[in-house]
């Protein structure tokens, strides 16, 4: 396995949103599509999701809903709502110009100043 | 909408814990079993798998104080756990909690029993219109109190000759008897006024007309009265055929009541409520009290100098009466009512009592917080073991603070029972052997406490639990709580592993391998 970066702070959020923007989800299965979606190269305490999303969801961005999973048991289904979209879509806008600011800091030459 | 969803789903949060905190366990435990499975089908036998679960999770109290944080339900309830273990903490040691909630009563009783009478006394304001442009003139000659009566003369070169007030208002208080059809002869307090006198206070009439200008003549009085409302309501039973009745004043010549002023109008003070109002008569030798409305902008200090002026030509003439030319005029702020007797007699009083009280609050405040710190040494052992357990400083800082705050608000109850008391009792002693003469004396407008009065004794226990904590609170929590911490973990009986038996079930979820 490549070897994992620690998540930057506030970043988890973002995370999260984008899992679940991609379907209704429990949990663990947020955990999982995460790493799916990063191909494992993004390090989380695993704990740490949960009080994230509660807060997700007291800031109405996510809801939640008890229901049935496919093996049976009583579960914890988290899905986007419309405000959710809306953070998601500015959150990622916000990081590509942030990530593309960092990158075209780091090329810099000499020359160029 | 966004705040009333939140404000919401903290409602519902505080209301269904148990069941929100069921709902919580069961999700996080179902997330670690789901972790543990997933490791057992990759090959890690069971018991390692759950292990392994428990830790990659990370810590499980911890997370779960957080996700009640982003409930946001997090200070209410922190504040309950701190207020119940108060509560307990006091149950544990009642003499003590005796002892601190009568000091503070008597501290915080004493304050608001002499707050509550400088309150009644000079800090309400007069129910008329802009009352802070209010000033009352007062003439005094050199070390005997001051006096609101002017000549006709002084009046008038006042009157006519300032250029700092937009009104010089003329109202005097005086008893008189009073008897009319179905009205049983009775003593009133009462004023004669000038002609601008309810028009300049921006009062208005209830029912009929008030007294003006036209009403007002030189050298005899019209034959019309004005009455308050509370008047009207008493004597006449708000009776509407009121205006046009006669009432005989002083055993003079009949007059008719020609209006009654608007409900809660009482005059010119709240000590002296005045309850019938004649006009005077222009030019006749009886004193005129007199009061200005400062025009905008300008200062009490611009008006003395001018008046003191105007004062001085008026009473300054040859023929004048040397004790005259010794006279000395005054403008004090009258928003709160003019001065009376009891006001003159108790100001000066009750502005060094409060500053007394307020010291014996504080050294109230002093003792407390010696008690209260010599109490923290005894408990300690109690802050480092909760500290070992992980509280934060800024947690215990808080439990110390709610400590002494519950006090203070209880001493604070008791205390607002003790300032009844208290208040009516210095009245009596205010009033014993005095005769007050010229108003009448309402000692219970000194006695009864308003929302101002509750304010302010609310205002001084959080400051009292304030002071009397802060102290302790730091103390408490500034002790570095290591080595303690290190005795502690000695001084239990270690169990075969290595680990004491209850820091591993505190930690078990922390650190698995204790």
């Amino acid at each position: 396995m490549a070897e994992r970066a620690q998540i930057l702070p506030g970043t988890l959020d973002l995370l999260i949103l984008k899992a679940v923007s991609l379907g209704p989800l429990y949990g663990y299965g947020i955990l999982l599509r995460i790493e799916q979606i990063s191909h494992g190269a993004l390090l989380i305490e695993q704990g740490a999701l949960y009080p994230a999303l509660f807060r997700l969801v007291r800031q109405g961005l996510l809801k939640a809903h008890w229901d049935t999973s496919e093996n049976n048991r009583r579960t914890k289904f988290y899905e986007l709502t419309s405000a959710g979209r809306k953070r998601l879509r500015q959150e990622e806008e916000g990081w590509n110009r942030l990530v593309a600011a960092i990158a075209s800091a780091l090329k810099a030459q000499p020359e160029e100043i | 909408m966004r705040v009333l969803t939140s404000l919401r789903s903290v409602v519902s949060a505080l209301f269904h814990r148990s069941r929100i905190d069921n709902e919580m366990e069961e999700e996080l435990r179902a997330h670690i079993q789901d972790r543990a499975n997933d490791l057992e089908r990759s090959g890690v036998p069971r018991a390692e798998a759950e292990r392994r679960a428990r830790i990659e999770f990370g810590g499980y109290e911890k997370y779960k104080e957080e996700i009640r944080e982003a409930q946001g339900t997090h200070f209410l309830e922190t504040l309950i756990q701190d207020l119940r273990y108060a509560l307990r903490m006091s149950r544990k040691s009642p003499g003590f909690t005796g002892v601190v909630i009568l000091t503070l009563a008597l501290g915080i009783g004493a304050n608001t029993a002499i707050f509550t009478m400088m309150n009644g006394l000079m800090l309400h304001t007069l129910p008329v219109r802009d009352p802070e442009q209010l000033v009352e003139l007062l003439h005094q000659y050199p070390g005997e109190p001051a006096f609101n009566g002017f000549s006709w003369d002084a009046y008038q070169v006042m009157r006519d000759g300032n250029h700092v007030f937009s009104d010089l208002i003329v109202g005097s208080m005086n008893f008189f008897t009073v008897r009319g059809d179905k009205l049983q002869p009775q003593t009133v307090f009462g004023g004669t006024i000038g002609g601008n006198f309810f028009q300049a206070l921006g009062v208005r009439a209830a029912a009929g007309r008030l007294i003006g200008p036209e009403d007002v003549h030189m050298g005899y009085q019209a034959p019309v009265a004005v009455v308050s409302w509370s008047f009207w309501k008493s004597r006449f039973d708000l009776d509407p055929e009121i205006i046009g009745k006669k009432i005989v004043v002083n055993d003079d010549a009949p007059v008719a009541i020609i209006g009654v002023t608007q409900r809660g109008f009482y005059g010119l003070s709240e000590q002296a409520k005045q309850d019938v109002w004649w006009p005077i008569t222009l030019g006749s030798s009886q004193g005129f009290g007199l009061l200005g409305r400062l025009k905008p902008g300008v200062s009490k200090e611009q008006a003395r100098a001018e008046m003191a002026t105007l004062f001085k030509s008026a009473v300054d003439r040859p023929d004048a009466n040397p004790f005259m030319r010794r006279m000395e005029l005054r403008i004090e702020p009258a928003g709160s009512g003019v001065s009376t007797p009891l006001s003159q007699m108790l100001s000066t009083p009750l502005t060094v009592l409060m500053a007394t009280v307020g010291l014996l609050l504080l050294l109230t405040c002093a003792n407390l917080a010696g008690l209260l710190l010599a109490r923290g040494a005894s408990r300690q052992h109690e802050m480092a073991v909760r500290a070992c357990l992980g509280a934060p400083r800024a947690r215990l800082l808080r439990q110390t603070l709610t400590e002494s705050l519950l006090l203070s608000l209880v001493g604070c109850a008791v205390g607002i029972f003790v300032a009844y008391f208290a208040a009516h009792a210095l009245i009596r002693v205010f009033a014993s052997g005095r005769f007050i003469i010229g108003a009448p004396v309402h000692f219970e407008a000194l006695t009864n406490p308003d929302a101002h009065v509750l304010l302010f004794t609310l205002a001084v226990a959080l400051l009292t639990g304030l002071l009397c904590g802060a102290a302790p609170a730091m103390s408490a929590s500034k002790t570095d709580q290591r080595p303690r911490c290190n005795r502690l973990r000695a001084s239990e009986n270690p169990s075969p592993d290595g680990c004491s038996a209850k820091a591993s079930s505190l930690r078990r979820w922390r650190s698995p391998s204790c």
